[in-house]
C-alpha cells in the first residue's frame, strides 16, 4: 500500500472518513474533487468499495429466520456426572461411533452435489419498491461515471460485465444496490425517470422470475434478456425506458 | 419479592419474539466470531437454549441484544475453541485447489465449509479477503461487519457490544485499513 495511506497520515483519516460516509457535503465534494485528480486515491477508495462488496457477499444474512428449537439441551453446559461415573457422552467409544455415524452419512448417502441453500423467500416487487422509496430511495453507492466499477461489481455477482449506454432524456440513474428480488443474489439499480424512482433489477436468467405485481396499476414491469442475464424494469411508466441502455460490456 | 421477580422475568414467548427481532444482527455476530457464515445458524440455535435457561438473567428495561450478543459470542467462543482442538480435517480433493497455499489445516478447512455452505462468489479476492478477515480479532472482525453489512453507526456497534464507541469507530477504520493494505497486491 502507498506509504501514504499508512498510519500517522492526514490523507488517512479523510480517507477513513469518507468511507464511512461521515464527511459533511462541502467536505465530501472537496474530497471527491481530489479523488478525480489523485490516482492512488482513487484506487484505495476503489479497493474498499471491492473489499465491501466481497464482504456484502459472503456475510449476507440469511433472509428467513430458522425456527430455534428453544427445548433442546444445550451443547455448551455440560451435564453433570452422577456417582462418579462417566455418562455416555463423555466415553470416547460412544464418539468414535458418532463420528462413523456422521461419516457415512456426508460421505456415503449425501449426494456429493448437493449444496446447503441459504433459505431464500422472493416477495412481491412493489413491495420491495415501496419499501425502498418509504426509506428514501437511497442506493448502496453512486455509479454514475464509474464505469469500471459498474461493470465490476455486475462481473461479481451476476458473472457478467454491463456497461450502461446513454439514456433517454428525462433518465437518470442514482446507483447500485442489493435487492433480492429473482434471488438473493439480484443486483438492482435504482434510477430516475421525469423525477419518479425506477427500479431494476438484473439476475441471471437461471434463477427464474421476479414475483411479479398481483395487483397495482401505478407501476408496470417489463423485462428483457441481455446474454445470459435477466433484467426487469419496475417503473411508473407503461413503457421501459432502461432496459435498452444497459449492454453487456 | 418471588411474584415480583416472576413479573420481571421474559416469558418464553417473549424471549422468542425479541431473539427473532435481533436474529439479523446476532447471525452477523457469530459469523463474524467463527468466520464461518455456515456455523451461524448453529452458532444461534445454541446461544437460543442457553440464552433461554438464563433468562433470569435477563432484566427488563436493558438492552436484550445485548445481553443476548454476549451469550452468541460466548457459544461462539466455545466453537473455536472445539474446532482449534480438532486433529483432522475431511477436505474434498476437488477444493484443495482453491484453497491458498499459506493456510493451516484449522483455516483449510473453514475456507471448505465456507465455500460449500451456498458462498456467492468463489473467486480468488473474496478467498484473500476471507483470509485477511481471520487476522483481525474478533471484536475488530465484529466492528467491521456490524457497520459493512447492516450499516450500523458507531453509538450502536458499541451499545451492541458493550465497548466504548470510539474503540468501535477506531476497529472499524483500523480493520478496514488493514485489509487494504492486505489485499492491494491482489487487486
Amino acid at each position: 500500500m502507498p506509504e501514504r495511506f499508512e498510519n500517522n497520515d492526514p490523507i488517512q483519516d479523510q480517507l477513513a472518513a469518507y468511507l464511512d460516509g461521515e464527511l459533511s457535503g462541502e467536505q465530501r465534494e472537496a474530497f471527491e474533487r481530489r479523488l478525480g485528480e489523485d490516482k492512488e486515491l482513487m484506487q484505495q477508495v476503489e479497493l474498499q468499495q471491492r473489499i465491501d462488496l466481497s464482504l456484502l457477499g459472503m456475510f449476507a444474512v440469511p433472509d428467513s429466520v430458522p425456527d430455534f428449537d428453544y427445548s433442546a439441551k444445550p451443547v455448551s453446559v455440560a451435564p453433570a456426572a452422577s456417582d462418579g461415573r462417566r455418562s455416555i457422552g463423555q466415553s470416547p467409544w460412544f464418539w468414535a461411533a458418532a463420528a462413523c455415524l456422521v461419516w457415512a452419512l456426508v460421505f456415503v448417502f449425501y449426494p456429493r452435489t448437493t449444496k446447503p441453500q441459504i433459505q431464500f423467500v422472493q416477495r412481491p416487487v412493489t413491495e420491495i419498491y415501496q419499501e425502498c422509496v418509504d426509506g428514501g430511495f437511497r442506493p448502496y453507492w453512486d455509479c454514475n461515471g464509474q464505469e469500471e466499477r459498474f461493470a465490476a461489481t455486475f462481473k461479481l455477482r451476476q458473472g457478467v460485465e454491463l456497461a450502461l449506454g446513454d439514456l433517454p432524456e428525462g433518465c437518470r440513474m442514482a446507483g447500485l444496490s442489493y435487492l433480492p428480488a429473482v434471488s438473493r443474489d439480484t443486483t438492482a439499480m435504482l434510477a430516475y425517470s421525469n423525477d419518479k424512482p425506477v427500479i431494476l433489477f438484473v439476475d441471471r436468467k437461471e434463477n427464474g422470475q421476479v414475483m411479479a405485481p398481483t395487483s397495482d396499476d401505478s407501476l408496470h414491469l417489463h423485462s428483457k434478456t441481455v446474454g445470459e442475464l435477466i433484467l426487469f424494469e419496475l417503473t411508473p411508466d407503461k413503457e421501459p425506458r432502461f432496459l435498452d441502455a444497459i449492454k453487456v460490456r | 419479592m418471588d411474584q415480583e421477580n416472576s413479573l420481571m422475568r421474559l416469558t418464553q414467548d417473549e424471549f422468542a419474539e425479541a431473539y427473532t427481532e435481533c436474529y439479523p444482527r446476532m447471525w452477523v455476530i457469530a459469523a463474524s466470531a467463527v468466520c464461518d457464515r455456515s456455523k451461524a445458524d448453529d452458532i444461534l440455535q445454541e446461544a437460543a437454549v442457553v440464552g433461554l435457561r438464563k433468562i433470569s438473567q435477563f432484566k427488563r428495561g436493558t438492552r436484550f441484544d445485548a445481553w443476548i450478543a454476549s451469550i452468541v459470542r460466548f457459544v461462539a467462543s466455545n466453537s473455536r475453541r472445539k474446532a482449534a482442538n480438532r486433529k483432522t480435517y475431511a477436505v474434498e480433493s476437488r477444493h484443495l485447489d482453491s484453497l491458498p497455499g499459506n493456510n493451516s489445516g484449522e483455516s483449510a478447512a473453514q475456507d471448505v465449509a465456507f465455500h460449500a455452505a451456498g458462498n456467492l462468489t468463489d473467486t480468488a479476492f473474496d478467498d484473500q479477503v476471507l483470509s485477511a478477515l481471520r487476522d483481525l480479532n474478533e471484536t475488530a472482525r465484529a466492528c467491521l461487519l456490524l457497520r459493512t453489512i447492516h450499516n450500523l453507526s458507531f453509538q450502536e456497534i458499541s451499545e451492541l457490544l458493550e465497548i466504548p464507541q470510539g474503540t468501535a469507530m477506531s476497529h472499524v477504520h483500523r480493520s478496514k485499513s488493514l485489509l487494504r493494505e492486505r489485499l492491494q497486491s491482489h487487486a
